[in-house]
């Protein structure tokens, strides 16, 4: 498959605020990942090619089979692929993963089928040499004919190259569960598989202990951290969806305009902000360096990496428990978001500077030429 | 001729002692602060991290307290505590573009409370925030981070970029004896260091090499007062020599590089770079028993040198201890007795055969170990990592926990 091939696939990156994974269509609006990569979040990301992102709900999940199914906002495009449910996999066939390794941007990586049908733990998995890495879950595994003969879901981590996916039989049998559900959420009974809707002590089907598989968690999510509720909070009152935003664990990144803003806890101490606004241009540096360093940015501040002119701010993580300055704060967070989409323009315009990469500006700039 | 001992000469930097700070008045400083006492909570932080020093209402009095060249002020002003330590006046004669970004790619950055700030052509190192967000932990941070950042890039900016002094602390000067014997230790350490790099080409050991550019970098620290431009030069480059993950070739190298210009270095011109700096905040990490135990009891690393030492490669033994011993006295403030100890024994060792320095560190660091250690256990050690077993393999979820650009995101805290 070249390059151009995988562009066009109908597989996305996913986002929660437990991480990222992949996941591929099989219709318009409906996505298929993994369990893992969703839960327990029931609103997900959905990240596009342009990097527009689009609000995910979970609506099934089979936490034994390690398979999901997100209802997309609106429908992103690509190509649906089809599942091959009946492949008759045999060792050494070629097989292709496609998916987002390590937050990377839409990766294809090649194999083999090292064993068609492996049992680990009770269940069977096609086995594949093909590289996985963090960041694969929930893509599809596919064979020469383009067909999804598994969905990506681990490897081994003390071995190399042993990497498995869900057989396509499995994940077709989960997605015709699907269409035939009627409720707008249900987790699959791990021994079972009757749909249940809501969260009990006992299967009604099986009769297994539900509790001790701790499927209440998929129901009842757990609280979020302080810190992320704080940040979650802040975002919504400077008017972004902090499902949205969400690139895993108290990590959130999102565009304000043209500027892209990250978020993250760098360490136990520490609430970070930052948004990479520009590249220093040409000429008048030393004007641009002044206004850079300029007091009256405080609370934010200014600074180069990479050459890359970055706006930020940090906040203790005890500000964060500081109940009677969270208004203020959040105040803060809405002023940095508003400010980093005034000041990559206002650099441009004022002192020459360039587009950073990797921001959407020039990509806007782009669509609005065209 | 190659190399066949190393010359001990006795510290001219006047040693630090541990603080032995008061550490129950920071748990009295969170209660102060969980109770909403923030002055109290505020005092309490200060008088923990300077102590006998006179800290009284920072609305009324500033306190100002020195580190190495920087002069640090801290008030109440406006319902904020500011902190500030000024670093320098930029002119129109020093490369001021140079300076400034400087200053923006290495003193500012994200993950850090402090920042430089720019007052017409002044440059400033900042914290300030509302009392009542002051959370002693906070506090302390800025406390103990800020005046060793400024102390670290003042000299810098003035060296490299023709910056000003800007209210920089008063560094005592030396005596004359003092320079005679500063300088004279400088010119043997790096005439050493030559030698000693080429002994390493011959060998092609990494671990023979991590210990000669141990000992470029730490007897320089351990023996000599240095306070300006010079010691930032030497860290400089030191993160590439002394980097025991890099490219050995490009180690040695820059150290030869290094040695080089360090040789080079005009009389007048290092001897102004010397200096008794005074240091309110321990600029050092406290020296423990874990801490020798660590190098000296038991673990990888003397189990090394044992090997080395019992089979016929004295050289390496002894150049191993000796880089150990001038580690632990550079980079700990010890007990005084403590100190003596270590330096009791590089100084046995100087001037010894390999052999004869190796079979005499070896035993005395076991002493220190006996006399200093009783139970405690080292900080390091660890044995040799086993082949993964297959029975073992865990399953690994391939999801992200986080993306590729979160490595770059980590953030450094001394």
């Amino acid at each position: 498959m070249s390059a151009t091939d995988i562009t066009d696939l109908g597989v996305y990156q996913v986002f929660t605020g437990g991480g990222t994974g992949s996941g591929f269509l099989i219709a318009p609006t409906v996505l298929v990942t993994n369990c893992h990569v969703v839960a327990p979040y029931r609103q997900v990301a959905v990240e596009l090619r342009d990097r527009r992102r689009v609000l995910g709900t979970v609506r099934r999940i089979h936490p034994q089979r390690d398979l999901a199914i997100v209802e997309l906002a609106s429908a992103p495009g690509g190509e649906i692929l089809a599942i091959h449910a009946a492949a008759d996999l045999k060792p050494n066939q070629p097989i292709s993963i496609v998916g987002f390794p390590v937050g990377l941007p839409l990766s294809i990586t090649d194999g083999v089928v090292s064993n068609p049908s492996q049992l680990l733990d009770g269940q069977h998995f096609v086995q594949t040499d093909a590289a996985i890495n963090p960041g694969n879950s929930g893509g599809p595994m596919l064979d020469a004919a383009r067909r999804i003969v598994a969905v990506t879901t681990c490897k081994l981590r003390a071995a190399d190259n042993v990497g498995f996916g869900i057989p396509g039989g499995d994940a077709q049998t989960f997605i015709d569960g699907f269409h035939a559900q009627t409720a707008a959420f249900g987790v699959q009974c791990p021994a079972c598989d009757v749909l249940l809707e809501h969260a009990e002590r006992y299967c009604a089907s099986c009769g297994s202990d539900l509790e001790s598989l701790e499927l209440a968690t998929y129901f009842d999510p757990p609280a979020p951290h302080p810190l992320v509720g704080f940040v979650e909070d802040a975002l919504t009152g400077a008017g972004v969806d902090p499902v949205l935003a969400r690139h895993g664990a108290a990590n959130w990144s999102f565009y304000s305009g043209s500027a892209p803003i990250e978020i993250w806890s760098c360490c136990s101490e520490h609430l970070c902000f930052a948004s990479p606004l520009a590249k220093p241009g040409k000429q008048r540096l030393g004007d641009l360096f002044r206004y850079l360093l300029a007091a009256d940015h405080a609370p934010f501040a200014f600074d180069l990496d990479d050459n890359v002119i970055r706006l930020h701010l940090t906040l203790h993580i005890t500000d964060v428990f500081a109940h009677g300055d969270r208004d203020e704060l959040a105040g803060w967070v809405a002023k940095f978001v508003a400010s980093a989409d005034r000041f990559d323009n206002q650099l441009a315009a004022d002192f020459g500077c360039e587009p950073a990469p990797a921001t959407q500006l020039t990509f806007w700039k782009e669509q609005a030429r065209s | 001729m190659a190399i066949t001992s190393l010359t001990y000469a006795a510290p001219v930097r006047r040693l630090l002692r541990p603080l032995n700070l008061d550490y129950a008045l920071l748990e009295a400083a969170s209660a102060a602060s969980d109770d909403g006492q923030v002055d109290d909570a505020i005092h309490k932080v200060f008088a923990h991290l300077f102590p006998g020093a006179a800290v009284g209402d920072l609305a009324a009095q500033p306190f100002t307290f020195v580190q190495g060249s920087s002069q640090v002020t801290a008030r109440v002003e406006d319902g904020q505590l500011a902190i500030t330590v000024p670093l320098v006046r930029l002119t129109p004669t020093g490369n001021a573009v140079a300076a400034l970004r400087y200053a923006l790619t290495t003193i500012s950055g994200s993950g850090q409370l402090y920042q430089p700030r720019l007052r017409g052509d002044d440059l400033y190192l900042e914290f300030r925030d509302k009392l009542t967000r002051m959370h002693p932990a906070k506090v302390l941070e800025v406390l103990r981070r800020m005046p060793v950042e400024a102390d670290r890039c003042d000299d810098w900016l003035v060296g490299q970029f023709g910056a000003q002094p800007l209210e920089r602390a008063e560094i005592e000067p030396l005596s004359e004896d003092e320079l005679a014997r500063a300088e004279a230790a400088w010119r043997m350490h790096w005439d050493e260091v030559e030698e000693l790099l080429k002994e390493s080409q011959r060998k092609r050991s990494t671990w023979f090499l991590n210990e000669v550019s141990a000992i470029a970098l730490f007897r320089v620290q351990f023996v000599l007062p240095i306070c300006g431009y010079l010691l930032a030069r030497i860290s400089e480059s030191a993160a590439v020599w002394n980097d025991g993950q890099g490219d050995p070739a490009k180690r040695e190298a820059a150290l030869a590089r290094t040695a080089r210009e360090m040789k080079a270095i005009p009389s007048a011109e290092l001897r102004a770079n010397f200096g008794h700096a005074r240091y309110a905040l321990a600029p050092l990490a406290e020296g423990q028993p874990s801490t020798l135990a660590g190098y000296f009891g038991s673990g990888d690393y003397i189990e090394t040198i044992d090997k080395y030492r019992t089979q016929g490669k004295s050289f390496e033994a002894a150049l191993a201890l000796i880089s150990s011993c001038t580690y632990l006295l550079a980079r700990y403030a010890w007990p005084e007795d403590v100190a003596a100890a270590l330096m009791d024994g590089l100084a046995k060792a100087g001037g010894k055969p390999w052999r004869d320095a190796a079979a005499l560190l070896w035993d005395h660091c076991k002493g220190l170990v006996e006399q200093f250690c009783g139970d405690a256990t080292g900080d390091e050690g660890g044995g040799e990592a086993g082949e993964p077993d297959a029975d073992d393999a865990e399953l690994e979820a391939a999801t992200t926990d986080e993306t590729i650009d979160d490595s770059s995101r980590d953030e450094e805290t001394p």
